[in-house]
């Protein structure tokens, strides 16, 4: 098809919006190295979480210990600990599709792992609307091909459809492609990449 | 200006503790450590921690540690910055929860105080980003506990005089780019963290170096007697800040000015720029740094940083403490006498979520533990099709249904594995019989293994089966011997027979769903008699050579459910259906002792069971979904396809019962009433056995025409005789001898 991606482009690509996400200071980072046709790139998005409370367990309160005179300190402010939301995006290659897929994991600040559920309903709103019709065949929890753990993931069965319409206008289809599905999940690259590529 | 800034009447500067974030990851990898590499062993281990001075607004200053902290070189990517840390993983509760908090803080405390003693910290300042793990791994559980520490010395004090001043009310416009350009240009993390700023005195943007922190002897960093602290020009001191507070830095600054006020002291009593840096992306995707905080610092005296004599000792807590666990007592006693370190208070254990000092817990089984990894899978799976195909399907209660499988063997099997399939959790088996050597190959449960040393009792090996397919099953086996009508109990065996029927009672009482699968027809009775005193829903499935049967009996109504209309000769409703007996003109009396050898030994075609297991269990999963469940009606127009509408069930039909004949590959399904005659749920029976109860059993069980007696079946079957009657048997354990 068209819009398949062969390996060795996938792989020039990725190490294109490596050397841009370095030269922005945006996060990408490179995973796996050791196994070379198995590499993935990989960027952390912290995001404060207004949602998800989390009690202390009885278990941890009786674990407290009475420090406070002795760590007395008239140094620190001690502000309502804000609680966080870790994202991680994979930017994967799929063998079976040969195109880029993208897996993904949200946590909250106790480890827990926002459920599918959780995820559609942080599915950008301005994309709700248009993939509610198949929303399930786009947005499935997988187990990481690498990391044998379940991840979210944005099914590639319709990339190399989208990928074809790119084809010859775009000189990294990977970025092409991840500027379009990654705000689906609340992943977005700086403009630069797009200016950047059409540059070289 | 917090409000303890305001009660106490003084500017003390006050820091903004780190937040440990632990990931997930970081503990996969502890796990993977911890059984393949350490082990028992506790001793520490160096890790790396990274944090960000780019904190929107909203955030907190957050340490994070992930599986790249067990790497052996930090690869922070900018904007990020390395931080030193020790795991300290301990074996069991009860030495994480003993050890001496205290002596631990001090201990590390220690080594933070050795690099800036020695100088090493103005050459390496990521030194003075530094912390330590306490962890205990529940691997059983996949329960995590961790209680971080930032060690900090509790001095030097700094007052204050200024508040603190965001950068853009100093810097210009292009200032605040330009800074973090240069900023990020520094490729060494270590040095990006505690640094030195020169800005130019032209005023000129392109002016502003970042020098590293070991110059700080050559260049002038006290601020002129008489200049104003918004005089941008000048060497400020730089620190990466993770505090996105609009008033207060974040911990990082405080080991700096510690290693100031100890290294430098001439700079003590002089007022110092400090430029808490921190950086913002702005919508056009470039770095700003016009958050960033600037303070003007006066270090105190070194004689008044430092705290008296009486609480550089123990306090009672700590030695308290200590007492439980000397081995935790590090070699502080011997390194006190010369050390000034010794003599600093430490601090930096991080409070909990509840503001108290205790560790944090994360559960990880949902992520780590293989059974809930394949319990989530499976219902996932059937998530996708409700989410996919049909939204209305209700499989929390397929999933909750607790399911009775009377017979374990070739429709047992089939049946048991059907339900795993829907995301059924209960399971009870019941049988009598051991795995025969030619059970294994028709019975999908059972392999060869089962079939050795005379067989393991089928509804145990089942039942294991079932745990070692999925193990998130709860499934049980029972061994039992069902009592069956007209086989006459003798005396040696009247208290089995007693405690058997207790035992059958009291399992179909507890469950949902009673599948009847067994191989004689007797042996349907008693369980029948039961589940229909009992309203429960009864599957049945019985096989002859090349046909099967399928079928769910009709259930009870307590109060007149007459409400539901039977729909004149299109459908009969659930409270009027059938059961297996009710088709009968003839008691199920001994027909072991009746029938010829060839008779007795029903012999299927192998693949008979598969398909009449798999449609007793979706026949449930249908009517399960239907509103009426088991008192949805049936339909007795085998053409009638229009039930399955808005008030049927989303996955159907629920016929009464489906038969099918492999000779022809056809199936047909039928609706038949109850009888009022029947043996088995007439209310006659009912009435006998639920006011006589074990009495009247036993009087079917020893006298063959009893139930035709009571029934008026006798008077029945003068009239006629020779009666078509369908046996169908399960039995395939075929004894030719
Ligand atoms: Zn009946």
């Amino acid at each position: 098809m068209a819009g398949c991606v062969p390996w060795e482009e996938f792989n020039r690509c990725i190490t294109q919006l490596l050397t841009i996400s370095d030269r922005l200071s945006d996060g990408w980072t490179l995973h796996n190295k050791d196994a070379p046709k198995e590499t993935y790139l990989v960027k952390k998005v912290i995001i404060p979480d207004t949602e998800n409370k989390s009690d202390l367990s009885p278990f941890a309160v009786s674990l407290e210990e009475p420090l406070d005179d002795v760590l007395e300190d008239a140094n620190v402010i001690r502000e309502a600990g804000g609680r966080i939301l870790t994202w991680e995006y994979h930017v994967l290659y799929s063998r079976s599709y040969l195109v880029p897929v993208l897996y993904f994991n949200a946590w909250t600040h106790d480890g827990r792992l926002l459920s599918l559920e959780d995820m559609w309903c942080r599915v950008h709103a301005n994309f709700q609307d248009s993939l509610q019709e198949n929303r399930w065949s786009v947005l499935t929890q997988q187990e990481h091909p690498v990391l044998r753990r379940p991840f979210y993931q944005l099914h590639p069965c319709h990339t190399a459809q989208l990928l074809g319409c790119f084809r010859g206008k775009s000189p990294n289809i990977v970025i092409t492609w991840l500027s379009t599905v990654g705000p689906v999940v609340g992943l977005t690259l700086p403009p630069q990449y797009a200016e950047i590529t059409s540059v070289e | 200006m917090s409000a303890m800034l305001q009660t106490e009447g003084s500017n003390i500067l006050q820091y903004s503790p780190f937040n440990s974030s632990v990931d997930p990851s970081f503990w996969h990898q502890l796990s993977h450590v911890k059984l393949d590499i350490d082990r028992l062993e506790e001793s520490a281990r160096p890790i790396w921690g990274y944090y960000s001075n780019a904190v929107p607004p909203g955030l907190t200053s957050n340490l994070h540690v992930d599986c790249s902290a067990y790497n052996e070189e930090c690869e922070v990517q900018k904007p990020l910055l390395g931080a030193y840390g020790i795991l300290l993983n301990k074996n069991t509760l009860e030495t994480f929860k003993n050890c001496n908090k205290i002596a631990l803080l001090e201990e590390h405390g220690q080594e933070l105080w050795h690099s800036i003693t020695s100088g090493e910290a103005l050459n390496n300042p990521a030194l003075l980003s530094r912390f330590f793990l306490l962890t205990y791994a529940d691997l059983k559980k996949y329960h995590f506990y961790y209680w971080s520490a930032f060690p900090a010395p509790s001095f030097p004090i700094i007052t204050l005089k200024k508040q603190p001043l965001r950068l853009v009310d100093t810097f210009s416009e292009k200032q605040v780019t330009e800074l973090a350009r240069v900023y990020l240009a520094v490729d060494d993390w270590r040095q990006r963290g505690y640094f030195l700023v020169k800005v130019g005195s032209d005023g000129d943007s392109s002016s502003i170096n970042i020098v590293p922190l070991c110059d700080i002897k050559k260049v002038p960093v006290a601020i002129p007697d008489g200049e104003d602290i918004k005089k941008t020009e000048g060497v400020y001191v730089g620190v990466a800040d993770p505090c996105p507070l609009p008033d207060h830095p974040g911990w990082p600054l405080r080991n700096l000015l510690a290693l100031l006020s100890y290294c430098c002291s001439e700079l003590v009593g002089l007022r110092l720029r400090v430029l808490c840096l921190r950086l913002r992306l702005l919508p056009c995707s470039t770095w700003s740094t016009k958050d960033s905080l600037v303070l003007e610092v006066t270090l105190p005296p070194i004689s008044t940083t430092e705290p008296s004599s009486p609480e550089t000792t123990f306090s009672p807590h700590s030695e308290s403490e200590a007492l439980n666990s000397p081995t935790e007592m590090p070699s502080l006693v011997n390194n006190t006498s010369h050390s000034p370190g010794s003599k600093v208070r430490w601090v930096g254990w991080e409070r909990n979520e509840r503001g108290k000092f205790g560790p944090r817990v994360m559960n990880l089984s949902s992520s780590m533990d293989p059974v809930r990894l394949a319990e989530t899978s499976v219902d996932l799976n059937l998530k996708l099709m409700k989410w996919r195909l049909m939204p209305e399907l209700d499989l929390d209660l397929i999933k909750n249904t607790r399911c009775l499988l009377l017979g374990s063997g070739t429709l047992g099997c089939s049946v048991a594995r059907t339900l795993l399939g829907w995301g059924v959790r209960y399971i009870t088996l019941v049988d009598n019989g051991c795995v025969s050597y030619s059970n294994p190959v028709r019975q999908s449960l059972f392999t060869y293994k089962d079939s050795l040393n005379s067989g393991r009792p089928k509804s145990e090996a089942a039942a294991d089966a079932l745990k070692a397919i999925f193990p998130g099953v709860e499934s049980c086996g029972v061994q039992l011997n069902i009592p069956m009508p007209g086989h006459p109990i003798g005396p040696s065996l009247l208290a089995d027979t007693r405690t058997n029927t207790q035992v059958l009672e009291e399992l179909i009482g507890s469950h949902d769903v009673v599948f009847l699968l067994m191989d004689s027809r007797e042996s349907r009775w008693l369980p029948t008699l039961i589940a229909a005193s009992k309203r429960k829903l009864v599957m049945n499935a019985a096989l002859g050579f090349d046909t099967y049967l399928v079928m769910r009996h009709g259930v009870k109504s307590d109060d007149a459910v007459n409400s539901i209309p039977d729909c004149s000769g299109k459908s009969i409703p659930g409270h009027k259906l059938g059961c297996y007996f009710c088709n009968d003109v003839t008691a199920p009396g001994n027909s072991q002792r009746d029938r010829t050898l060839d008779q007795q030994c029903t012999v299927t075609r192998p693949g008979i069971s598969a398909v009449a297991g798999a449609l007793a269990v979706e026949l449930m999963v249908s009517l399960l979904q239907h509103p009426l469940r088991g008192y949805a009606p049936a339909s007795c127009v085998e053409e009638c396809h229009s039930e399955g509408g808005e008030e049927g069930s989303p996955l159907g039909l629920v016929p009464h019962s489906v038969r099918g004949f492999l000779a022809k590959f056809q199936q047909v399904s039928l609706a038949s009433h109850v009888f009022s005659q029947c043996i088995a749920c007439s209310d006659k029976v009912l009435y006998e056995y639920e006011t006589r109860g074990f009495d009247f059993l036993l009087q079917a069980f020893n006298t063959p025409d009893y139930l035709e007696d009571i029934t008026g079946l006798t008077q029945l079957h003068k009239e006629m005789e020779d009666a078509q009657i369908w046996e169908l048997s399960d039995s395939e354990s075929c004894d030719l001898e």
